[in-house]
């Protein structure tokens, strides 16, 4: 929920009890128990379990190590088993809490829908994706797209995703500072989801015409609602990312946050190739992504990890993925990829999970 | 089907009952865990105890106010239902089955091909 409105009348809030609140908090620092002390733990019991035998090289030697070491054992039901604290335990879950206020919740946001008018195109003859429908992605049952709540949930949820565990919206704002520093008239958020990523950008870039895609319709209305709050009009549609209905040279930036390891690499590589048909000349193609920077086997096995651990499946193969070969075969004449600098300080310690993170800029 | 080849370590996604995640755990870290929570709780049972004598010290509670107080109906109906929510929480846990909660469907994996 945006601070700046939380006492507007008009803003849809779900009620959070003081103890749902008490065990969302637990939760939160369970979890940075997590990234935190029992990582570093894991780090050292690997290192001493391989003693002076000459260290794994790959991510397959890595992982019988791994296998015996406690600290991975529970460090992997942690990051199952948070998910599903967070979501699906009766009374406090994410899931039962929407749910509590379910029709009120469903009225408000079909109301924000139909006040939009072509500010918000749904369609409902859209076949979802195969690879979209196979996977309950981050362990939300039935996905992001098949309760009128969904939306809603996975903005409740986020907030115990990123690593900004107190602003949820600040892992925008490190995005945009890597921006170059330039006005963009129009612009692309992709795979908008709630749409907080296009408030943010609004916010920062007033003069930009915004617009939003996603392949989840119960998202969509819930950026529409978010959007009416801020008094902001986004431009959002239901599209799949690899058959857009925008004409060719529309955008002079489309943006994302993350979205790469949700994506298969053939379906990745053919939406590249539609963003660069719909950007215009110089638009650029920006946003940060995790699992492919530099580290040891065992930190890429632990990485490779989530991607079984949290239903995050197709991070298995986008960590393998050719980001620049695919780039500049579909057409894009420049192709940056860069650390992400917000997390690239003395500060952050090494082996964090940050460090892996890219931050990728391609230039039609 | 074949027997995985690491007890946690996964190399594909779960698309059938929930694995076991820990194997190794030993019961002394377990007991350990119990004993820290019981720490826990008696400072919250200390804290309570306090906080009722400073109240009678103040006048605001008499002396059995809490140990004499009955709750009305309809708080009665209220203890219980926050009461039964309480054991359903524990008891749900423990009693869990293996299903899980997210589904991956097996033919996911045929989207790991790189493109050309």
């Amino acid at each position: 929920m945006p601070d700046s409105l939380r006492n507007d009348k008009d803003i849809l809030e779900v009620p959070e009890s003081r103890d749902f609140r008490a065990y969302h908090a637990f939760l939160r620092s369970c979890r940075n128990f997590m990234e935190g002390p029992l990582v570093q733990q894991m780090g050292s019991a690997y290192d001493e379990s391989i003693g002076d035998v000459a260290a794994p090289q790959t991510i397959e030697e890595a992982q019988p190590v791994l296998d015996d070491l406690l600290e991975f054992q529970l460090y992997s039901w942690c990051f199952r088993h948070f998910q599903r604290f967070k979501y699906h335990r009766p009374d406090y879950g994410i899931f039962d809490t929407v749910n509590q206020d379910r029709d009120h919740i469903i009225a408000e946001l079909e109301s924000a829908a139909e006040s939009a008018g072509d500010d918000l195109r749904l369609d409902d003859s859209l076949e979802l994706p195969e690879y979209y429908r196979f996977v309950d992605f981050h362990q939300h049952s039935g996905g992001v797209h098949s309760d009128p709540l969904d939306g809603l949930s996975y903005e409740f949820g986020r907030r115990t995703t990123n690593p900004a565990h107190m602003d949820p919206n600040l892992i925008y704002r490190l995005s945009y500072s890597q921006f170059p520093d330039r006005a963009f008239d129009k612009v692309l958020d992709w795979g908008t989801g709630h749409g907080a990523g296009l408030i943010e950008w609004q916010k920062i870039h007033p003069e930009s015409e915004c617009y939003g895609v996603d392949l989840s319709a119960p998202c969509l209305k819930l950026a529409q609602k978010r959007a009416q709050e801020h008094g902001f009009k986004f431009k959002l549609s239901q599209q799949d990312i690899e058959h857009l209905d925008f004409e060719d040279d529309t955008f002079d930036c489309i943006f994302h946050l993350f979205m790469f390891h949700e994506i298969p690499p053939v379906n990745l590589k053919n939406a590249l190739r539609e963003a660069r048909r719909v950007l215009k000349p110089g638009g650029l193609f920006i946003g940060p992504e995790f699992g492919q920077g530099d580290g040891s086997p065992m930190f890429r096995a632990v990485q490779q990890s989530h991607a079984w651990n949290n239903n995050e499946t197709y991070t298995a193969a986008w960590i393998d993925f050719d980001m620049d070969k695919a780039a500049r075969d579909v057409g894009f004449k420049t192709v940056s990829i860069e650390p992400f600098k917000p997390y690239h300080s003395d500060k952050v310690k090494k082996g964090s999970r940050v460090t892996s993170w890219r931050f990728y800029q391609l230039e039609k | 089907m074949s027997k995985p080849p690491f007890k946690t370590v996964r190399t594909g996604p779960v698309t059938g009952d929930e694995p076991d995640w820990i194997h190794d755990l030993p019961v002394d870290n377990m007991v350990g865990a119990i004993t820290a929570l019981s720490a826990e709780v008696y400072i919250l049972k200390e804290r309570l105890r306090a906080m009722e004598r400073e109240l009678v010290r103040r006048d605001t509670l008499t002396p059995t106010a809490v140990e004499d107080h009955e709750p009305t109906e309809d708080e009665r109906a209220e203890n219980q239902k926050d009461l039964d929510a309480f054991v359903n929480r524990i008891w749900t846990e423990i009693m869990r089955d293996r299903k899980t909660v997210a589904n991956v469907d097996p033919g996911a994996v045929d989207y790991f091909k790189q493109p050309d």
